[in-house]
């Protein structure tokens, strides 16, 4: 399966979907204007990749801020990885960034996945 | 009453760090944005409150870019056809205020939904976001209201609201937003 891999800018964050060394993370700001745009590739991409995905998936947001069309986006995105057998989602913040935290935990509140939580 | 009248009002008594009034497209946002995120990191101000006032920022600046552009800007005459951004501060607050045409069905809209925003409580926009967000979802409808609803828990204060008639068609929509500075204040253990 293809690597979806997408740099980091200004707005918009870093994504890299690698199916075959096991990486899954977003990363950076997300800040796009036309969020379903910019995400409707990589929820296309999860949605092929539940079809054939590895035994287990372990899927990071490492996100510094996001806007609220990025937010409907992000469930989207945790709303295709819930047909991913094996996923785990690992939330990652800074460590003055407790609003991440909290968002993480609404989002954990709205899907099926386990979610891990974790400062860097 | 016009948005110069509301602005004149609203900006009584503080330091405007930010203005810009006329188009409102995708890059001038994006250059308002950078202008204003320099400025939130040239002081000493607490972590927190700088993201939160940045989200609020960022919400402002994307509703507008996505009413201007919507607008048939040829049925204003000026100054209405115009958007309106201002970022303030007091040793108190930073304020984001914004003043952009709106259909009337539209600006009845806002009025219900920010009627109801004002209403809650912090656990009650909590819910509310929740809700709001997968509606959307299941919807596939992008934004619905959501961009107000953060940053009302990003204040954590009433949001300050009018509408003013300009024709029969169309109002005036004025909003402002508060963000208390105080480390102490009621918001900061929440975000």
């Amino acid at each position: 399966m293809e690597t979806l891999n997408r740099q980091g800018t200004a707005n918009t964050p870093k994504v890299i979907l690698d199916k075959a060394n096991g990486i899954f993370e977003i990363s950076g700001r997300s800040l796009p204007e036309d969020a379903p745009a910019f995400y409707g590739p990589v929820v296309d991409w999860i949605k092929s990749y539940a079809v054939d995905s590895n035994d287990t998936t372990n899927f990071t947001f490492k996100l510094e801020y996001f806007n609220t069309g990025s937010s409907k986006m992000i469930l989207d995105i945790l709303t295709a990885l819930q047909k991913v057998a094996g996923t785990r989602v690992f939330w990652c913040f800074h460590d003055d960034e407790e609003d991440m935290e909290e968002a993480g935990q609404e989002f954990a509140e709205l899907v099926n996945i386990p979610f891990q939580f974790e400062v860097y | 009453m016009t948005d110069s009248i509301d602005l004149h009002h609203a900006t009584a008594g503080l330091t405007v760090f930010l203005f810009h009034r006329g188009d409102f497209r995708h890059q001038t946002a994006e250059d308002f944005l950078a202008q204003a995120e320099r400025h939130l990191n040239t002081g000493h101000e607490h972590a927190g409150v700088k993201r939160r006032a940045f989200k609020v920022i960022v919400e402002a600046l994307q509703n507008v870019v996505k009413h201007w552009r919507g607008r048939n800007l040829g049925a204003y005459g000026y100054p209405w056809k115009n958007a309106t951004v201002l970022i303030g501060q007091d040793n108190e607050r930073y304020y984001v205020m914004t003043a952009n045409p709106v259909p009337k069905a539209r600006g009845a809209h806002l009025s219900r939904k920010l009627n109801a925003l004002n209403a809650a409580d912090k656990a009650g926009l909590k819910e509310m976001y929740k809700a709001t967000l997968l509606s959307a979802h299941r919807s596939g409808h992008h934004g619905a209201g959501l961009g107000l609803l953060d940053m009302a828990r990003q204040s954590g204060e009433k949001l300050e609201f009018a509408l003013n008639s300009i024709d029969s068609e169309s109002d005036l929509f004025f909003l402002k937003v508060n963000i208390p500075r105080g480390r102490n204040n009621p918001i900061a253990s929440i975000c």
